[in-house]
């Protein structure tokens, strides 16, 4: 008993922020611990497998993969920028519509893109290779340019769309391997969960009342959940999802009719896994009205690094997010009955706060 | 603490109905016991399985988060696997929080509705 009665004291006196009650230092330990373990994807073959990893990280440097040889995954997913690309709106061949996702932790998800058209990360990663705005290539091409290498991982193709999503399996293979390092929130996490008030004490103070805002009052936590900071869904926030005057990013309404009717996705041919262990959301997601305008709840991992933010890059900083949602317009909110986001009005120095512990991640 | 965890996740033992094992709901002398499994978990597609009593046949099957106004991002289908045995396959949570159960039941001529709330937290 009184074993227990000094940790608990220990929790309330280890940092000069504020107390940890049970609820808080549970929902806190929810965001841990990191980083996960790695499991293979059943859907790719190649997940997990040296070579393909080693052809996958080639070939995302690689010009062969577009068209014109002039661009390749790395043109626009810069490896100093986190693999994102710093800009707004990414640009391709042709200007494109969405901010250019940053490239970690992508192993394990349900859905890939901001509108989740995809369900694995191989057909995620083949998007870009066909898309005429981006790299403008396909099956046949990459055929005859990438044979050799190709055949030494995965054996002869029987046909030009399987080269194509082995091209693809084998960059998922590689991007799996992206993993954020621990960060200065992992260890205060684990910290509070053993009871180290030392450990405890080493975080931020200004990053520790951003962290009770973020689990706290401000309700993050009930979408940027768990260890990854997401839940993995979509959600409108109240960003303009109209394109110039005349046209519409439908978002995930757009993404699940896509991933519907793709040949790639996990109940095609493609699939390695005859089990289909990994198909079960595809099987089941409903295509819904409320899906207008909504998109992906990325991820706060390293999230200091991949600035602007939003699916259309509009907000430039982190405290303009903060800021954003603190004063969040439910107008612009066209579901029913959306009652998670509120405005918080939060002070200048709550922003500041939360932005520490955003910086943390 | 596990198993007041155990409990907000509707995973524990409770006692059994006549009908089946599992949480029993009832209202106006309908009754039917539900158990998720696997466990319950934000992100985790679960499937329910459904035990009615006295031949209500299930019928629909909903899950909603009444205080976000939301349901399910999932259709989940429901599969008879046996007489009042029930299999429903593709239900998701995407949020922690309090979630309700909605069981349309065939009773007689009439199609009723029961429902059950349980808390979804990790």
């Amino acid at each position: 008993m009184k074993v227990l009665a000094l940790a608990l004291l220990a929790l309330f006196v280890a940092h000069p922020a504020r107390a940890i009650d049970a609820a808080e230092r549970e929902a806190i330990l929810l965001h841990g611990p990191w980083p996960p373990e790695a499991t293979p994807d059943p859907s790719n073959r190649a997940s997990g497998d040296p070579a393909a990893i080693a052809l996958g990280q080639r070939l995302f440097f690689d010009v062969r993969l577009s068209r014109d040889l002039d661009r390749a995954c790395a043109s626009c997913h810069l490896p100093a920028q986190a693999y994102a690309d710093g800009r707004p709106r990414g640009e391709g061949l042709r200007p494109l519509d969405r901010n250019t996702i940053a490239l970690a932790n992508l192993g394990g998800r349900r859905w890939y893109g901001w509108d989740g058209r995809s369900d694995s990360l191989w057909a995620q990663s083949l998007h870009p290779i066909v898309d005429e705005r981006e790299l403008a290539a396909s099956g046949t091409l990459l055929r005859d340019r990438l044979e050799r290498e190709h055949d030494a991982v995965f054996g002869p193709a029987d046909d030009d769309e399987i080269f194509l999503v082995d091209i693809a399996k084998a960059l998922a293979a590689w991007q799996e391997t992206l993993v954020t390092p621990r960060s200065a929130f992992d260890d205060y996490r684990d910290a509070l969960e053993a009871g180290d008030a030392a450990g405890m004490a080493a975080y931020p103070v200004a990053a520790r009342r951003g962290l009770s805002l973020f689990v706290g009052r401000g309700q993050c936590a009930t979408c940027h959940f768990g260890p990854s900071f997401s839940n993995g869904e979509f959600d409108s926030v109240g960003i303009n999802y109209f394109l110039g005057p005349d046209g519409v990013d439908r978002g995930r309404h757009g993404g699940i009719a896509a991933l519907l009717a793709s040949p790639f996705n996990l109940l095609g041919r493609h699939n390695d896994d005859s089990a289909r262990t990994t198909a079960a959301p595809t099987t089941h997601v409903a295509l819904l009205h409320r899906n207008w305008g909504e998109f992906r709840v990325p991820s706060l991992r390293g999230v200091k690094a991949t600035a602007p933010y939003m699916h259309d890059g509009s907000l430039a900083t982190l405290a303009e997010v903060a800021r954003h949602y603190s004063e969040i317009d439910l107008d612009r909110l066209h579901q029913d009955g959306q009652l998670t986001l509120q405005p918080l009005h939060l002070t200048e120095a709550e922003i500041a706060d939360l932005v520490a512990f955003l910086e943390t991640l | 603490m596990k198993l007041a965890l155990a409990l907000a996740a509707g995973l524990a033992a409770t006692p059994a109905l006549a009908c089946g094992p599992g949480i029993p709901v009832s209202a106006d002398g309908l009754q039917l016991a539900y158990r998720i499994e696997p466990a319950a978990a934000v992100g985790r597609m679960v499937a329910v399985e459904v035990a009615t009593c006295d031949g209500l046949a299930l019928e629909g099957f909903d899950a909603r988060m009444p205080i976000h106004g939301h349901g399910l991002n999932y259709r989940p289908r429901i599969a008879a696997t046996g007489p009042g045995a029930y299999r429903i396959e593709g239900v998701l949570f995407h949020m922690p929080g309090p979630w309700q159960f909605v069981f349309d039941v065939r009773a007689g001529e009439t199609t009723r509705r029961l429902t059950a709330d349980l808390t979804i937290r990790r």
